[in-house]
C-alpha cells in the first residue's frame, strides 16, 4: 500500500526502499518473521514495523535509511527481468502523453514495470492501466508485483504479443505506448485503440531505422504532430577543486590589475568561496615579487559542478505523436 | 465533454507555433498575421482542424494537401549544379502576390503560381521541393487545429520566450512533476515564478483532491498566475489551491494564540485601502531586476491580452531575506497588498463562474468576506505546514532557493521527495552542499537534461538544426532525518 499515498510509519505489507548508498537499494515486503541481510548487518522486518519512513536504522555494521518507496525509487532499485525504462525518459513520456488522474493508458510491453509503476501513480485512482507483455512469467511477476503494491485494482496486466495479435481494443483509451522491437506493427491497432475525440502515442526505440519505420507508419495513419526526441540526463558532482598558479610573483593577469585570487589553500577554505576575483592589494603583490621562489604554493581554489566523466550515451528515440478527433 | 464550449480557453496549434484564446462570440483573435472571429469554433469538437479562407474560417479537408502534393512532378536526378542564385528566378512579385491575396486567391493557387513562375524549381531535388513547398504552405496557406490546452501544448506557448518561464523546458518540467512524486491527493508546497505553468501544471496531476500551497515572498506581493487560467479548472479543483505568505513564516513557528492576533492586525491593515486598481493578472512583478521589461512585454502572451497595469514592487523581495522574521507590513504597501487580494479574490469569484471579460474581472459583491475566506485560506494552509502534512516542496522560481528551501524543510517529514529547479547552475551548487553537510537529503542529484530533436523523413533524418543549449538544472533529493534509530538485529 505504500505506493498509493505518502505515509508516516512502517506497516506490514508496506515494501520498503532500503537506502545502503548512493544507487544502492533494496525493496523489501515487510513481513512476519523475515530478516533481509545486508552489507550493514540483518534487519529484521518486525523491527522495522512502527518506525518513521526516512529514518536512519542502525545496523550491527552500520546504519541504512528506511525510504518509502515513490515510482522513481522503484526504478532505481527493482529487480530487472528485461532493460528498462529510467526516470528521464518516463518523465517525459508521462508529460507528452498528457497523462493525469483518470486517463486510461495502453501499454506494451509490460517489461520489469518501470514506466508501469509511474503511469499507474499520475492516473491512479480513477484511470485504468492496461498493460501487454508477450512473456508469461513476465506477466507474472508484474501481476505479482502489483498487488503487493496495492496498485491492482489500477492495472489489467494481458499476456498477449500485439504484434500480430493486436490490442484488441475499441476506441477505449487516451493514451498509447509501445516499446516493442517493431512498434510500427501495431500502430493500425494503436490508432483503433485511442479514443474517438483523439490521443496520443508514443514508440520507445534505440535504433533510429525503427523510429523512421514507425513515423513513417504514423503518417499512414493519419498522426499528426509527429515529433521524435532524445533526452539524456547530465549528473554534475560538487568538486572542491584547485588549481596551481604558476606565473611568478602570481601578477595580474588582464590589463585592469584584477588578478585571480592566489590565496594559500588554507586561506581559501576559511573564506569558503567560489571563483573569486579581487583586486590584489599593492603590498600583496610586492611581497609576491620579492618572493618569486615561493609560487607554487599558491593555489586557486573553488568548487565546481563538472559532468560526470563517464554518462549515458543513449537510452533509445521518443517519438511522440497525436491522433485527433478520428 | 469533448465540444468546445463558450468561455474556454482553447489553444490553436499550427506547426511549430501554439496560442491560446477564450472563446468568445463577437470577438475577433489575431493569429499569425489574419484577424478573424472565432463564433463557428464554439460547438466544434476538440481536435478539430480549420483554414483560415480569405479570413474566413472553414473546416479543413485533408485531401487538398494531398492533391498539391501530386502535381508537382520532378525531374529524376536532379541536382543543383546549375542553380544561380538570381532574383529572376521567381517570376512574381511581392505586389502580385499581394494583389493575388486581395482578389481573394486561395493560398493553395498562390502556391501553384508561384511554382509555375519559378524558373528553377524543377530543376530542384525531390527532396529540395517538398521542402520549398512546406516553407510556402506554412506562408500562405493558415491550418490550425483546436485543442484543449494541457500543460505540454500550453508550454509550447512559451517555446519562443522561455526566459517568461524561468527557462523551463518540456523535459525538465516533466522531471519535476515526477520526481516531486505528484500524485492525486498530495499535498504539495510550492514555489513558482512560472506564470502560473507549474501551479496549473501540479493541479492537473492532483485530480481535484489534496492540497497546493503556493508560497509567496510576501503578503504585499501580487503573483502572476496567469496559465491557471487557461485550463478551465472547476471550481473543486481551485479550491484546493492555497496561498502563503512566507513572511507570515513566524506565525508558524512560534505555536501560540498570537497566530490569530497576527493574521488580524494583517486583515485591519489591508481592508485599510479600497482603492481599485486595474488586475495586474500578468505583470510578473514577482521577479528581480527585469521585472519591468518583462511585465510589458508579457503582455501578448499567448494572445490572451490582459490590461496590465506595471506594477512591480521589487523592493518586496527583500523581505525574502527576513524569513522568518518579523512579518510586519508597513503601511505604503497596503496598496500593493490590495492588488494581490484583487487578483486572489478574482482567482476565487473566477472558479465560483464569475464574469471574466478580457481579463478585466469584475469585483465580487463582497469583498470583506472574500478577504476572511483568502485569511482563513492561508491559515489552514500555515496549519498543513506546521503539522508537517507535506508530501513534497517544489521550486521553480527567481528567488534565492537556499534560503526557502532550509526554512522548509523544517516543516516537511521525512522521505518525501524535494525538487528545486533553477535556470542557473550556482545556487543549486550551494543548496547540495549544504543539504549534503547538514545530512539531511537522501539520493542527491544535481542535473541538467540534453535534450535534442530529429527530424524523420525518408532519407533525411537528422537532429534538428537549431536546439535549445539549456532547460534549467535541477537538483532532487529525499528528505530524511539524520538521528539514527535503534533497533536489534
Amino acid at each position: 500500500m505504500s505506493f498509493r499515498k505518502m505515509k508516516d510509519t512502517i506497516d506490514y505489507g508496506d515494501t520498503v526502499i532500503l537506502h545502503i548508498g548512493y544507487d544502492n537499494m533494496l525493496p523489501i515486503m515487510i513481513a512476519k518473521g523475515e530478516t533481509m541481510q545486508t552489507k550493514f548487518g540483518a534487519v529484521k522486518h518486525s523491527s522495522l514495523v512502527g518506525k518513521q519512513y526516512g529514518t536512519k536504522i542502525q545496523c550491527s555494521k552500520g546504519w541504512v535509511f528506511v525510504l518509502q518507496p515513490t515510482p522513481e525509487l522503484w526504478t532505481l532499485s527493482l529487480p530487472h527481468r528485461t532493460q528498462i525504462l529510467y526516470s528521464t525518459d518516463i518523465s517525459m513520456i508521462i508529460f507528452q502523453l498528457d497523462l493525469k488522474p483518470g486517463s486510461i493508458v495502453a501499454e506494451a510491453g509490460t517489461g520489469s514495470g518501470s514506466l508501469s509503476h509511474a503511469i499507474l501513480r499520475t492516473i491512479q485512482p480513477s484511470g485504468q492501466l492496461l498493460t501487454f507483455e508477450f512473456h508469461g512469467e513476465r506477466c507474472d511477476k508484474a501481476r505479482q508485483e502489483f498487488a503487493e503494491h496495492g496498485l491492482s485494482e489500477f492495472v489489467t496486466v494481458t499476456h498477449r504479443d500485439v504484434c500480430g495479435e493486436g490490442f484488441q481494443l475499441d476506441h477505449l483509451v487516451d493514451a498509447v505506448f509501445l516499446d516493442l522491437p517493431k512498434p510500427w506493427e501495431c500502430i493500425a491497432s494503436a490508432k483503433n485503440a485511442i479514443k474517438r475525440e483523439g490521443g496520443r502515442i508514443c514508440t520507445f526505440s534505440p535504433c533510429i531505422e525503427q523510429v523512421q519505420r514507425s513515423c513513417e507508419e504514423l503518417s499512414k495513419n493519419n498522426f499528426t504532430d509527429i515529433v521524435t526526441v532524445e533526452c539524456l540526463a547530465r549528473n554534475f558532482n560538487i568538486q572542491y577543486a584547485k588549481l596551481q598558479n604558476v606565473l611568478p610573483s602570481d601578477v595580474p593577469l588582464a590589463a585592469n590589475g584584477d588578478s585571480v585570487n592566489c590565496g594559500t589553500e588554507e586561506d581559501e577554505s576559511k573564506q569558503k568561496s567560489h571563483k573569486k576575483v579581487k583586486k590584489a592589494p599593492e603590498s600583496f603583490l610586492n611581497k609576491a615579487q620579492d618572493n618569486q621562489v615561493k609560487t607554487a604554493v599558491h593555489n586557486y581554489c573553488f568548487s565546481s559542478a563538472i559532468p560526470t566523466i563517464a554518462m549515458q550515451g543513449h537510452t533509445g528515440f521518443l517519438t511522440f505523436a497525436s491522433l485527433y478527433y478520428h | 465533454m469533448t465540444d468546445i464550449q463558450e468561455g474556454d480557453h482553447v489553444v490553436f496549434k499550427r506547426d511549430g507555433l501554439s496560442r491560446v484564446y477564450q472563446m468568445r462570440r463577437n470577438r475577433e483573435v489575431y493569429f499569425e498575421r489574419s484577424k478573424f472571429k472565432v463564433d463557428d469554433l464554439i460547438g466544434q469538437p476538440y481536435g478539430s482542424t480549420f483554414e483560415i479562407d480569405r479570413g474566413k474560417l472553414v473546416k479543413f479537408e485533408q485531401e487538398k494537401v494531398v492533391q498539391l502534393k501530386e502535381t508537382i512532378s520532378s525531374l529524376p536526378g536532379a541536382d543543383n549544379r546549375n542553380l544561380l542564385d538570381a532574383e529572376s528566378n521567381q517570376k512574381m512579385s511581392k505586389d502580385d502576390i499581394m494583389k493575388m491575396k486581395d482578389e481573394g486567391i486561395t493560398g493553395e493557387k498562390i502556391i501553384e503560381e508561384l511554382i509555375e513562375n519559378s524558373e528553377t524549381f524543377k530543376g530542384k531535388t525531390e527532396f529540395s521541393q517538398a521542402k520549398y513547398l512546406k516553407k510556402k504552405k506554412k506562408k500562405h496557406i493558415l491550418v490550425f487545429t483546436v485543442l484543449r490546452p494541457t500543460p505540454r501544448l500550453v508550454m509550447e506557448i512559451f517555446s519562443k520566450e522561455p526566459g517568461k518561464i524561468c527557462n523551463l523546458r518540456p523535459d525538465t518540467l516533466s522531471q519535476l512533476l515526477n520526481y516531486g512524486n505528484v500524485m492525486y491527493g498530495s499535498n504539495v508546497a510550492v514555489v513558482e515564478t512560472c506564470q502560473g505553468l507549474v501551479l496549473a501544471s501540479l493541479l492537473q496531476r492532483m485530480g481535484g483532491e489534496g492540497k497546493l500551497i503556493q508560497l509567496v515572498p510576501n503578503t504585499s506581493n501580487s503573483v502572476c498566475r496567469q496559465v491557471m487560467d487557461y485550463f478551465n479548472f472547476p471550481k473543486e479543483h481551485l479550491d484546493n489551491v492555497y496561498m502563503f505568505p512566507l513572511d507570515t513564516f513566524s506565525t508558524i513557528t512560534d505555536d501560540t494564540e498570537e497566530t490569530d492576533g497576527n493574521s488580524a492586525a494583517n486583515l485591519n491593515l489591508e481592508t485599510s485601502s479600497e482603492k481599485t486598481v486595474t488586475a495586474p493578472t500578468d505583470a510578473a512583478s514577482t521577479d528581480g531586476g527585469d521585472s519591468s521589461i518583462d511585465s510589458k512585454t508579457l503582455m501578448t502572451v499567448g494572445g490572451v491580452l490582459v490590461e496590465s497595469s506595471d506594477k512591480s514592487d521589487q523592493s518586496e523581495n527583500a523581505a525574502l531575506l527576513n524569513i522568518p522574521g518579523k512579518a510586519a507590513p508597513s503601511t505604503d504597501v497596503a496598496e500593493a497588498n490590495d492588488v494581490t487580494m484583487k487578483d486572489n479574490d478574482a482567482l476565487i469569484e473566477n472558479a465560483a463562474g464569475g464574469e471574466v471579460i478580457g481579463g478585466k474581472r469584475q469585483l465580487p459583491p463582497n469583498r470583506d468576506l472574500q478577504r476572511q475566506l483568502k485569511l482563513q485560506k492561508q491559515k489552514e494552509a500555515g496549519q498543513i505546514i506546521r503539522n508537517k502534512q507535506l508530501d513534497s516542496l517544489i521550486l521553480a522560481c527567481k528567488y534565492n532557493p537556499l534560503p526557502i528551501l532550509m526554512t522548509m524543510l523544517e516543516f516537511l517529514p521525512p522521505s518525501r521527495p524535494v525538487v528545486v529547479y533553477c535556470q542557473y547552475l550556482e545556487p543549486l551548487v550551494e543548496c547540495y552542499t549544504q543539504i549534503k553537510k547538514k545530512g539531511i537529503g537522501l539520493q542527491l542529484r544535481l542535473s541538467e537534461t540534453w535534450f535534442r530533436e530529429y527530424q524523420v523523413l525518408p532519407q533525411r533524418t537528422h537532429p534538428l538544426m537549431n536546439m535549445s543549449g539549456t532547460g534549467g538544472y535541477l537538483l532532487t533529493f529525499m528528505t530524511v532525518q539524520p538521528v539514527i534509530e535503534k533497533v536489534q538485529s
